[in-house]
């Protein structure tokens, strides 16, 4: 039976057992009634039981969730803060940058103007052009030169036109742009001028180098050459003027000492008369050096190209300044090379010169002992050397033997005068490097001899 | 043996020719200017034996002078000397071109020696007459 009921029943009949059998049945009934609304509470409280713990889970659950979305949208917030910051930070740089190019830019049209500047100050003809011949810059001296039109533009049509037939500009720059390397015109004849000429190439170096264009100078030497001619008119007016009364000292002196070498019974006089012959073949020489370094130094000299042998020179000097030589009681020698050497490609009477010079110096230097000529070939040269075993040279005044009017030991105005004119080595030099050699002192020492050497192209 | 004639127009210059050609027993004529050169070949009889002709010269340059009398085969056998104090030597090779015998620089050479040269090409006389 139910409990409840039971209780219930115990209240009114004091016992289940005093209940009456009538009432049996419908206890029964009761009780069963009892039963089924029990179960049915049970089973409605456990419906809520279970969903207040669904409604809790699911309550988690959105409270997970909730969190979660909370943090994402933090992150969110953040990562829209650092986009933003970097935004920012992106504008300041580029802004940076911007001041930067503007900085740059100005530097770089200050640098162009200044350029400008200075090619336009340039005296003479300034012109960049491309591959093309397409004229890229040029200056004002060049738009002068050409007697264009101020702010015209030069073309290198017109350019060319300008040139004629004189001057092939354009072959001339594509032999340099081919070649690569700079060329050199010494004279254009252009209109009434004379132009000096420069053909260089723009080579540029990324990787495998490669002409972009050229540029090319142009200088008018037309005043420069007339004051050349000038000056080298003068000098050889000069020196005409100075051979003249030259020529009479000496002949008059000459014919005195040789035809009237009998008359001449007063010492004095005799020494007089030797002296002034003396000094007349010294004005001499002194007037032929100066022409001849004006005439060198101006490259109006020609230097002929000779095949020789050296031997015939050197045998030849030999055979005249021995006799000079052994007076002095030194010795003049060439020690042949064992077999031939090959010929040598320069002007021949030139290189006598050259070789006469130094054996005299020598000569007047060498008291006692020897002069020797020594031939050999190395590589592409022949070296001759000219040894003695005169005073020597301090190392300090070998630099300076080669200059104009120097001698070893003195400077200008001490000089030996006596010796020379201070010129000669100066000319074998102007004569040597003409011919395409060197000459120099190739060892000295104080009171032990000297050594000089020149070097002359051979014959290919 | 015939005259030496002597183009020069410095007096001193040929002064010195002439005493030491006289001393050496030489006949001597004088022309101080390339005109009056001409004008004393023209004239003259028997022809001089050989000409020592100087080429900076007042009225006519030894040049013209030159090309004048080479132009004119009278004078063909008559040795020529130029004897100069050019200061241009490399143009001895023009002056022999135009029939000059000997290219001397005054300055450089003895008296005796021109005179030497001068004995020498009187007595062997032009080597090629053209």
């Amino acid at each position: 039976m139910n409990k409840v009921l039971e209780r219930q029943i115990k209240k009114v009949f004091g016992s289940v057992d005093n209940v009456p059998k009538d009432f049996l049945p419908l206890i029964e009934l009761i009780s069963t009634t009892y039963d089924h609304s029990e179960e049915d509470r049970l089973l409605v409280e456990r419906s809520f039981d279970l969903n207040s713990k669904e409604m809790s889970e699911l309550n988690e659950k959105l409270k997970v969730e909730t969190a979660s979305l909370e943090t994402r949208t933090k992150e969110a917030e953040d990562t829209k803060h650092a986009v933003l910051n970097l935004l920012e930070d992106i504008e300041e740089e580029k802004k940076k940058v911007d001041q930067l190019v503007i900085l740059r830019t100005k530097e770089l049209d200050d640098e162009k103007a200044r350029l400008l500047a200075s090619i336009n100050s340039l005296s003479f003809g300034f012109i960049i052009a491309g591959i093309d011949h397409t004229i890229l810059l040029n200056n004002r001296s060049a738009v002068e030169l050409f007697g264009f039109k101020e702010n015209e533009h030069i073309t290198f049509q017109a350019m060319s036109a300008k040139f004629g037939e004189k001057f092939d500009i354009a072959a001339e720059a594509e032999r340099c742009v081919k070649s690569g390397k700079v060329c050199n015109f010494k004279e254009i004849l252009f209109e009434k001028k004379v132009l000096r000429g420069i053909i260089s190439p723009i080579i540029q170096k990324q990787g495998t180098e490669l002409v972009i264009g050229y540029v090319l100078l142009l200088e008018d030497v037309t005043e420069a050459r007339a004051l050349e001619r000038s000056r080298d008119e003068f000098f050889s007016i000069a020196s005409h003027e100075l051979r003249t009364p030259l020529t009479a000292i000496r002949g008059n002196a000459d014919m005195i000492l040789d035809m009237y070498a009998d008359k001449l019974v007063d010492k004095d006089m005799k020494e007089m008369l030797v002296d002034i012959n003396t000094s007349s073949v010294r004005l001499i020489d002194i007037v032929n050096d100066f022409l001849e370094v004006s005439r060198l130094e101006q490259g109006r000299f020609e230097l002929k190209k000779e095949c020789f042998d050296i031997r015939e020179v050197v045998d030849k000097v030999v055979r005249d300044l021995k006799s000079m030589t052994e007076q002095n009681g030194v010795a003049l020698l060439y020690i042949p090379p064992g077999t031939p050497q090959p010929p040598v490609c320069a002007d021949k009477n030139r290189v006598e010169q050259v070789l006469v010079n130094l054996v005299g110096n020598s000569a007047k230097f060498t008291k006692a002992g020897s002069i020797t000529i020594h031939t050999e070939i190395i590589g592409r040269f022949l070296k001759l050397q000219v040894i003695d075993t005169g005073i020597g040279i301090s190392e300090q005044n070998q630099n300076l033997l080669f200059r104009k009017f120097q001698q070893a030991g003195e400077s200008t105005l001490a000089r030996d005068v006596t010796q020379g004119t201070g010129l000669g080595l100066y000319i074998c030099l102007l004569l040597i490097s003409g011919m395409g050699g060197t000459i120099g002192v190739e060892k000295s020492e104080l009171g032990k001899g000297s050594t000089f050497a020149f070097s002359l192209p051979l014959f290919e | 043996m015939g005259k030496i004639f002597i183009v020069e127009d410095d007096q001193y210059v040929s002064r010195m020719y002439e005493r030491i050609f006289r001393l050496g027993g030489h006949d001597v004529v004088f022309a101080t200017d390339g005109e009056s050169a001409l004008k004393v070949l023209m004239n003259a009889n028997p022809l001089p034996g050989v000409i020592l002709l100087d080429l900076v010269l007042p009225k006519k340059s030894g040049l013209e002078v030159l090309t004048e009398v080479r132009s004119d085969t009278k004078y063909d056998s008559i040795p020529i000397a130029i004897l100069t104090n050019s200061v241009h030597p490399e143009e001895a090779e023009k002056y022999l071109a135009l029939g000059a015998d000997k290219y001397v620089i005054k300055m450089d050479s003895q008296a005796k020696d021109v005179m030497a040269l001068a004995e020498e090409l009187m007595s062997k006389g032009r080597s090629t007459s053209k």
